[in-house]
């Protein structure tokens, strides 16, 4: 399984295999035998002083760049390689620190690896000290626009005093009516936003210390992409929206207590329109170093 | 065939997507002419989200489903 000198000798020249690696482990002989992304090859441990690469050969044809652009196309083997990927790190998570890498790094050979490996060696062993006994949790915010448009009507006194007016004007003066409720329509639009803004800001430092360190990642909008923001306001489903998407690196020891926190938030403001959704635990994505001049 | 790709539940639709997000997305990023092919991966993705994300919202019309 781990016979490095047999398992992992370099292919060949010509014969068409890269090496997928799924992320970085502290050294180890005990190591769990996992499927790889492709049918029939194994995950194969790659080692280099104190960590190893978590490594399966893959066939050119399918994961050299013009091919795997065109099978990226294929939503169904994008969803199931990809799923295959965190298996992989997944399978790796359970007893040790792993650095999961970003789809489809791939390399040469196991030399190459190797090289990488030793080239960033003090980042590696330093982040797999970072994220050792913790766990990376997401936790979505979805805010419910109509519920947060009516605690804002209840609670501010401008708009109370429009409201009041409004109902005045309404019979007196219907043509004036028309231009105050949409005068109000705007000023009710636009305290939602900032109440929506401020809830945000309240449930990131709810949880802000039950946690080693946090990410404030754009929205996942379920319509639309980050590019296009607007997107998800103008099209998407009128009850809820996500508006915070978070990721949080928990230490295990702590993992009740943050749950516990994301519960206490949704029983305490359950009427204030903004829910949070917790998922976990994930492997470190987001705590993971990016290495090399033109990394992002 | 897209029919595979969707979650029975919003929120494991959003936990699909999350999957994706932090696969595609996140992880260690190595820069460097080891690596053979890493590039593109990100613009795929914005793609693949406005896909899959219409083919829900179909369908959740259909079903008269909430978020």
């Amino acid at each position: 399984m781990t016979d490095e000198s047999g398992a992992l000798a370099t292919p060949a020249p010509g014969n068409g295999v890269g090496w997928y690696v799924y992320g970085v482990i502290p050294w180890s002989v005990e190591v769990p035998v996992t499927a790889g992304i492709e049918e029939g090859r194994a995950v194969a441990f790659i080692p280099e002083g104190p960590i190893m690469a978590v490594a399966s050969p893959v066939s050119l044809a399918v994961f050299d760049s013009e091919p795997l652009r065109r099978n990226m196309e294929d939503l169904r083997w994008l969803a199931e390689k990809v799923g295959r990927h965190e298996a992989v790190v997944e399978a790796m998570m359970a007893r040790r620190p792993v650095l999961p890498m970003k789809f489809c790094t791939i390399f040469r050979s196991p030399d190459a690896v190797r090289r990488m490996l030793r080239e960033h060696a003090a980042r590696f062993q330093e982040a797999l000290e970072f994220v050792r006994e913790k766990e990376e949790w997401g936790v979505k915010g979805f805010a419910h626009r109509d519920c947060l448009r009516e605690a804002v009507l209840r609670r501010d006194p401008e708009l109370h005093e429009m409201a009041e007016q409004l109902a005045r004007s309404a019979r007196a003066r219907p043509g004036s009516a028309f231009f105050l409720k949409r005068r109000m329509d705007d000023l009710a639009e636009q305290r939602r936003m900032e109440r929506e803004a401020e809830l945000v800001r309240e449930a990131v430092e709810a949880l802000r210390p039950s946690v080693v360190q946090l990410a404030i990642n754009s929205p996942l909008r379920v319509r639309g992409s980050n590019a296009d923001p607007s997107a998800s306001a103008a099209d998407g489903d009128p009850g809820e929206e996500i508006v915070l998407n978070l990721a949080c690196l928990v230490l295990r020891v702590e993992v009740q207590t943050f749950l516990a926190e994301v519960r206490r938030w949704n029983e305490a403001g359950a009427d204030q329109g903004l829910r949070l959704v917790a998922s976990g635990p994930w492997p470190p994505y987001n705590f993971s170093p990016r290495l090399g001049n033109d990394a992002r | 065939m897209l029919a595979d790709l969707e979650p029975r539940v919003a929120e494991q639709r959003i936990t699909l997507l999350e999957t994706l997000d932090r696969v595609l997305n996140k992880g260690v990023v190595i820069a460097g002419d080891v690596t053979l092919s890493v590039a593109g991966v990100d613009l795929i993705f914005v793609g693949l989200r406005l896909l899959l994300s219409s083919v829900e919202t179909a369908r959740d019309l259909r079903l008269g489903r909430e978020l």
